[in-house]
């Protein structure tokens, strides 16, 4: 069964040229989720509150905080007035490019903390991640380039400049392969979800055991694939709920749960509400493709504060 | 051996038929490498990883029509220094001293001797044994350890592995070369006992086990350059001690003068001809350097070459180059050098299934440091670092590196722990091959030289571990170096300490095997620790002269009665090893001490029995004691062996400078054997001679 405070996973796709994904958002709640990708959060606007290492921190405008790959963390709005961030979501294995493939690094850049400061200052790593953010808003054919070029530079003054742990696996972990199987894993799931045999289909398609599936997911990310499939259903049934009209009954059946029952008792126990209030209370998701509940803002406000940072304004 | 002196003898009448029928030119043609420091240049700055020092072997001489082959020169000694991503990096010398096992190291010199082969080379100019008086010189990694004895056996067994590949053996550095910065200009000086017994029997002994090439020095001795200089080259080298092979000086500074390097005994100027080449053959010409100095010269160099040559009968190809076995034999040689010092509480070996959270906190421990980047450099094709070779070895242990700046963030982490290993010590910007200071003008890319200021850990590093030792009982402390590192300032604060020197592409791993237990260390320290700098004797290491005393190391400490904080020879097991039953006796020509040895603990093991001699009762001054013989044996759990160690009488030799002369004084000796040099770990007996 999945515990009551569910972690998700967000599959973050890289579909432009560049492994990154540079976004202006204004966020109302996230979740707890995690991912593969390094994510940088800029705040330019407002305060928001992340959960993060177990120490959640409020961050405000011109704060700067690292949220390393694979840490668990939400991320939800606090006061009422409106926020502004910038996410720079990397991938991880820019970070191995020149490094021993079966090492992961946790980083230590977080404007909020008083110690392990960056050796060149945060207001360093603001102004690089400012610059990042405004050359991926203008579209053109040298934007990758220009992106994968500030990304090495970001991430070699994170190695030189900032506090760092290396984790070492050992060279047999075959680690590579394994995240390769993985995402296999996860993306598999994100679509076969209602299906009733996934999970049979699933051990077929990566060719591995029901076993060695659980070992692999246990180690990596601490959950299931029983509780990856439930939480992706979950997940699928809040959107339903909120943005459709459908009967619940109708809800049940598209999401692939067994029974009205058993939707019923999951969803209370998990999300601590039921479906119907759900429906009539719920938090405001804006769409099903990101599980971060993101807010309508002025994206014109969000470029013209990366501009003042840029400019020292 | 199929390359014996005797054998390249017989070669005598063939070599000088050749020589008569070479014209001067061509004989001056042999004398003098074919390198250009224009193309060395050209190359490094074209494509400085790939085109580096010696990427190809350095060819000098060699004429076609005679079927007289090039020397063709590859450095050593961690290796072969060629090619790039090929080679095997064994453990620097400093730790295969370590070992005291002469089987392991001459099985080391067939590798090596091998692999020089595979890059087509014909000579291996990495039989390093040049002594540290004091143990800050730079390129003490190059070398085995402190003491003259233990140098002389090692050296010799390098050279017989490599030699009995058919691959020459070249012995450096000719002499009196143990100072980096100044080893261009620093004129040495000592009396002339100290020059017999401590400074040149390791050499001879290279010699004596079929050394064929010697390379001199670029530092002078009493004034005169070593590659220009007549009395070692001529007199001891060539007369006295009947070298049948040829010399070459060290690279580029190594010879000054044309006349006076031929005059003085030079036969090769490497790697590029500058002094000699035409301005030989003008001196000749003009008189300056008799044609039979040439003649000689010429003679040496073909005689050597075609013995090597034609007993060379077989191909190694590349496919030797960093093979299973050479990779597995630099495993072994680390595996068997690292050297435990400290292990209170026996807090190692760590258990791997308990060990759950390993720290590793020290700038080195993610670094892949496999000693300097001047001429020993090698490149392999992986460095195993400490903190791969900890999370392959424990795959179950979570391993988190941290380099230890934010001492407020190493203590966290330290107290999260099961254990903590520190990795400290130098690399090659510490120590090394040294060049200039500005890093511009440096070929080596790197600082290196002498250490300058001190033999302890950088500040940094000893407030690491004194601050964040004492936060994890379970700390250990292991030392990456060349040489001997103080420890007096940091010792108490952590539980166990290993020295595991520069320990080559598979260090990390063999560190790790020690730390879990999957091996069972066993190296001896081959140099004294001092509780004070000041106990070892002073030298100014940027100087133009410098006095050597008689006495250095521990033969000096236990001179003047001060005790080391660690003896030389000492290593601790995983297990424990009684000696008992000693016997002392004398044959006519020889000291022989035997005893037995049980393992009387839980596991396996290996140690090194020792033998020291005494000169007490000597008439003149002496050391109290002196290495004289060593032998490693591995014993089961609960094995018991007979180990008899024999040194010949000439080992106990003084010179005699009344008489120029080394002399046995026939008196009764001390004779020890046991564990260490320490006397508790000693058991004494007395022999006559």
């Amino acid at each position: 069964m999945v515990a009551a405070e569910s972690y998700l996973f967000e599959a973050i796709e890289n579909r432009v040229k560049y492994p990154a994904k540079v976004f202006l958002a204004s966020i109302d709640h996230s979740g707890f989720h995690w991912h593969y990708e390094y994510e940088l959060i800029l705040v330019l606007k407002g305060k928001v509150l992340v959960n993060f290492d177990q120490k959640p921190v409020i961050l405000e405008a011109g704060d700067i905080l690292l949220v390393n790959s694979r840490a668990v963390h939400e991320i939800y709005r606090i006061e009422e007035a409106d926020n502004i961030c910038l996410f720079i979501q990397i991938n991880q294995n820019l970070f191995n490019d020149f490094r021993d493939a079966n090492q992961t690094y946790r980083f230590y850049l977080n404007s909020k903390l008083d110690t392990l400061k960056p050796k060149r200052g945060f207001e360093h790593f603001v102004h690089m991640a400012a610059q990042i953010g405004l050359a991926a808003i203008d579209k053109n054919e040298t934007t990758p380039y220009r992106i994968k070029g500030m990304l090495y530079l970001f991430i070699a003054d994170l190695y030189q400049y900032a506090a760092y742990d290396i984790y070492q696996r050992a060279s047999e972990a075959a680690e590579h392969e394994n995240m390769e199987i993985l995402m296999n894993i996860i993306e598999y799931i994100q679509i076969q979800y209602r299906d009733k045999n996934v999970l049979k289909n699933l051990y077929k398609e990566v060719g591995m055991s029901e076993k060695s599936v659980y070992r692999l997911l246990k180690v990596n990310i601490g959950y299931s694939a029983k509780d990856l499939v439930l939480a992706r259903k979950l997940d699928m049934a809040k959107y339903m709920l909120k943005y459709t009209d459908k009967p619940i009954s109708f809800i049940v059946d598209e999401c692939g749960f067994s029974s009205a029952n058993s939707f019923y008792r999951t969803f209370k126990m998990i999300l601590n509400i039921t479906p119907n209030d759900y429906r009539k209370y719920g938090i405001v998701l804006k769409d099903n493709q990101e599980i971060k509940g993101y807010l309508g803002f002025s994206k014109t406000e969000g470029i013209l504060l990366l501009e003042n940072i840029v400019q020292g304004r | 051996m199929k390359c014996t002196k005797s054998k390249r003898l017989s070669y005598t009448e063939k070599a000088q038929k050749i020589v008569a029928s070479l014209t001067l030119e061509e004989k001056v043609s042999l004398m003098g490498g074919n390198v250009s420091f224009e193309s060395m240049m050209e190359d490094l700055m074209d494509d400085p990883d790939n085109k580096h020092y010696n990427f190809v072997p350095y060819d000098a001489g060699g004429v076609e029509k005679y079927k007289v082959p090039p020397m063709l020169f590859c450095d050593g000694p961690r290796g072969v220094v060629c090619g790039n991503g090929k080679t095997t990096c064994f453990p620097v010398s400093m730790l295969r001293g370590a070992t005291f096992d002469i089987d392991l190291e001459e099985r080391i010199g067939h590798a090596v001797g091998k692999e020089v082969r595979g890059f087509k080379g014909n000579l291996f100019a990495g039989v390093c044994i040049n002594l540290p008086y004091n143990p800050g010189w730079g390129r003490s990694q190059e070398v085995y350890g402190e003491e003259s004895f233990h140098l002389g056996e090692m050296g010799a067994a390098l050279t017989r592995g490599v030699q009995e590949e058919d691959v020459i053996a070249c012995v450096k550095h000719y002499a009196f070369n143990q100072m980096e910065i100044s080893r261009f200009k620093v004129s040495v000086d000592c009396n002339k006992r100290t020059e017999r017994e401590v400074f040149l029997p390791h050499f001879k002994k290279c010699i004596d086990n079929g050394a064929a090439s010697v390379m001199s020095s670029y530092n002078l001795y009493k004034g005169v350059h070593c590659g220009h200089h007549d009395y070692l080259l001529n007199q001891v080298l060539k007369d006295e001690w009947g070298f049948d092979g040829f010399i070459m000086s060290d690279f580029g500074w190594g010879v000054r003068d044309t006349v006076e390097a031929a005059n003085g005994g030079q036969n090769m100027e490497m790697c590029c001809t500058e002094f000699f080449g035409e301005k030989l053959a003008e001196a000749v010409k003009d008189g300056l350097v008799p044609e039979s100095k040439i003649d000689d010269a010429a003679l040496r160099i073909i005689r050597t070459l075609i013995a090597f040559d034609e007993a060379y009968d077989r191909i190694c190809d590349e496919s030797v180059l960093g093979c299973k076995e050479h990779i597995a034999l630099a495993l072994e040689a680390a595996r068997k050098g690292i050297t435990l010092i400290k292990n209170n509480n026996n807090l190692l070996p760590l258990n791997k299934e308990a060990a759950g959270r390993i720290v590793v906190l020290g700038r080195l421990g993610e670094k892949e440091v496999t000693g300097d980047h001047g001429s020993s450099q090698v490149h392999p094709a992986y460095v195993v670092t400490p903190i791969k070779g900890l999370a392959n070895v424990s795959p179950k242990s979570e391993v988190v590196y941290y380099n230890g700046e934010d001492l407020g963030h190493a203590k966290e982490l330290a107290e999260s722990a099961d254990a903590v290993i520190f990795v400290v010590g130098y690399d090659h910007d510490d120590e090394g091959e040294y060049v200039a200071t500005e890093l511009d003008k440096s070929y080596t890319g790197c600082i290196g030289g002498d250490r300058q200021y001190s033999l302890g850990l950088h500040q940094d590093e000893i407030e690491l571990i004194r601050i964040i030792g004492p936060v994890n009982k379970n700390s250990v402390v292991v030392m990456i170096g060349g040489n001997m590192i103080m420890m007096e300032e940091w010792k108490d604060s952590v539980s166990a300490i290993m020295m595991a020197y520069y320990a080559g592409m598979e260090g990390g791993t063999a560190i790790a095997e020690i730390i879990f237990g999957d091996v069972n260390p066993s190296g001896k320290l081959p140099y004294v620790v001092p509780f004070k700098e000041s106990d070892l004797p002073q030298v100014n290491w940027d100087t133009e002269t410098q006095w050597y005393d008689y006495y250095h190391g521990y033969a000096k400490l236990e001179k003047e009665g001060i005790a080391p904080s660690v003896p030389y020879g000492f290593g601790l097991s995983y297990t424990a090893f009684a000696v008992e039953n000693t016997e002392f006796k004398a044959s006519e020509d020889a000291v022989i001490a035997s005893c037995e040895v049980t393992n009387i603990g839980d596991r396996s093991g290996d140690e090194v029995i020792q033998m020291y001699v005494g000169f007490k009762n000597s008439a003149v001054d002496r050391p109290v004691k002196l290495l004289r013989g060593f032998r490693r044996v591995s014993l089961e759990k609960g094995e018991t062996r007979k180990v008899e160690i024999s040194c010949p009488a000439e080992e106990l030799c003084w010179f005699n400078p009344k008489n120029g002369r080394m002399e046995l004084e026939h008196m009764e000796y001390e004779v020890y054997i046991g564990t260490s040099s320490a006397n508790k770990d000693l058991h004494q007996g007395s022999v006559a001679l």
